[in-house]
């Protein structure tokens, strides 16, 4: 597991305030929403704003593939780091 | 832009063929087609020969023409607390079947909304006073609470709001991110542009970047605060791109929130204030902290010895007085501040939520004999639930743990439950404490989450 998909999962449990589950106990490739971790619209709504906060990422209002990026951690990680190329570049 | 017609008189007028009604799965619905989709929706409910239906679609369009062929067929509409699987399936029957784009219920119990009209069909204005709706909402009991409507008192509102507002919204697109199966959405969302010829959206925006990507430069936002207390670090829009207008129901909207949504859209959230027995009582924009609600035109308030805030109106159930769930504070001007809830109900993301409902559905689930519904005190509001576990359930939680068991609960409870009525946070317990005369003890309660 890399860094960055610890620090999400970390993100993810604080944000939320999830309990009775540690980082190592959410698989990288698993789905956020619905099933695997049953996360909810509130949650992703929670979620995007601490992304953008903690990684100064904005996302694109005109791209369709939010959804995507937040499938999974992996995804996710995927995203951030694709974002922080662009943003150094 | 068209003229406001009554929904009673609007498939019956002389609309132009291509005015646009709304967009709905990327595609101009106008009204000829949708004259057309109601005719074909009409068709099907009358070769059914029943005088009631349950009314859910996912789009906001399609319930529009479900609602008119429903009313010009004679029928009853049930609206149903939410539209999760599990709840239709309490209200549909062969006698009541399902109006939808199409969802898993038995054929015999299912009409599809919209397809190809075989013949015309001679529209004919409604009578608004002899046109029923039936609108379910949370009860007390934990039973959902039946509160019926004319189609009258629907459009005595949104004659209201169209003097209030008509003129800020002229040539505006509605786009909303809370649902049209409850009556704020539905009026404000599809029922109030569909009268007033402004187009709406049909789909429900979750995400406010999938929002602001479709929103023209004349929009109108349908919000609610789960939504505008969680707006993402965006760049304010410039002033070509700020919409009109910005509305807000369901619970209050923080001083904060609502300063915060003006910095990024650059105008102040309206909030409406009402609810399904009442409809819209009063609207404000919080310009200072705190800002008073004004009443709608044609909206009495008084305050009873109880400080409960009642209501009356020309649309209000039977229009008479009704009382809110509200305590509040009145001004000689008639203005007033909400100052707390009344009952027993809970607000969560504006959604009222009847504790005794989600412990009875998660009693129904083989792994649990008993549960109990809190809401949690403090800075994050949200329902807790305490569990015991039946055999089955102990074993799954030892199988698989406490996280991974309460997931397994919550996509249980999501068949009757919309997500703000499932609870965040769980414990699972030998035995719910209790006093010495058997009561539950609501302290000990909030104890497991200290």
């Amino acid at each position: 597991m890399n860094d960055l998909e610890l620090e999400l999962k970390k993100l993810v449990i604080d944000t939320l305030n999830l309990e009775d589950i540690t980082p190592d106990e959410i698989d990288s490739e698993e789905m956020l929403f619905v099933e695997g971790l049953g996360l909810d619209s509130i949650d992703a709504l929670e979620l995007g704003v601490e992304i953008q906060k903690t990684y100064g990422i904005k996302m694109n209002a005109q791209s369709d593939d939010i959804k995507q990026h937040f499938a999974s951690v992996r995804s996710l990680a995927n995203f951030i780091s694709s974002e922080r190329k662009e943003m150094s570049a | 832009m068209t003229e406001f017609q009554p929904l009673s008189a609007l498939m019956a007028s002389r609309c132009s063929d291509d005015l646009l009604v709304a967009m709905s799965h990327g595609r101009e619905k106008k009204f000829g087609e949708f004259r057309s989709s109601v005719t074909a929706t009409i068709e099907k409910i009358q070769s059914r020969k029943v005088d009631k239906v349950v009314l859910a679609t996912e789009d906001a369009y399609k319930y529009c023409v479900g609602f008119l062929a429903a009313l010009h067929s004679s029928c009853r509409i049930i609206v149903p607390p939410n539209s999760q699987p599990g709840t239709l399936g309490n209200y549909v029957s062969h006698d009541c079947p399902l109006l939808s784009e199409g969802r898993g219920v038995p054929e015999a119990e299912w009409i599809e909304i919209g397809g190809e009209a075989r013949s015309e069909f001679e529209f004919l204005r409604i009578d608004p006073a002899r046109s029923h709706l039936d609108f379910y909402t949370s009860g007390s009991t934990g039973t959902p609470k039946c509160i019926p409507k004319l189609l009258s008192q629907i459009e005595d509102e949104l004659t209201v709001l169209q003097s209030t507002w008509g003129a800020e919204l002229i040539d505006s697109i509605t786009l909303g991110t809370v649902t049209h199966q409850h009556i704020y959405g539905l009026y404000f969302k599809a029922l109030w542009p569909l009268s007033a010829g402004r187009p709406f959206y049909g789909q429900t925006f979750e995400i406010w970047e999938d929002m602001l990507a479709q929103a023209p430069n004349r929009s109108c936002f349908v919000s609610s605060p789960a939504h505008l207390s969680r707006i993402p670090a965006f760049t304010p829009l410039s002033e070509g791109d700020q919409p009109q207008m910005i509305l807000s129901a369901g619970g209050p909207l923080s001083y904060s929130s609502a300063q915060h949504a003006q910095e990024i859209f650059g105008v102040l959230p309206t909030e409406i204030y009402g609810s399904t027995e009442t409809g819209g009582v009063a609207h404000r924009q919080q310009a200072e902290n705190p800002t008073p609600f004004k009443p709608l035109s044609g909206m009495e308030t008084r305050i009873a010895a109880s400080g409960i805030l009642s209501v009356r109106s020309n649309y209000t159930d039977n229009q008479d007085w009704a009382e809110t769930n509200d305590l509040a504070t009145r001004f000689e001007d008639g203005q007033f501040l909400l100052t707390g809830r009344s009952d027993q109900f809970t607000k969560i993301e504006g959604k009222r939520v009847s504790l005794a409902e989600v412990e009875k559905y998660l009693c129904q689930s083989e792994l649990v004999t008993e549960a109990a519904v809190i809401l949690l005190e403090g800075e994050r509001e949200g329902l807790a639930a305490i569990v015991e576990l039946s055999n089955t359930g102990k074993a799954k939680l030892t199988d698989m743990g406490a996280f991974r068991l309460n997931r397994q609960l919550r996509q249980f409870l999501q068949d009757t439950l919309e997500p703000a009525a499932m609870p965040k946070r769980w414990r699972f317990v030998e035995a719910l404490p209790t006093n010495s005369q058997g009561k539950r003890m609501r302290s000990a309660l909030q104890e497991l989450f200290k």
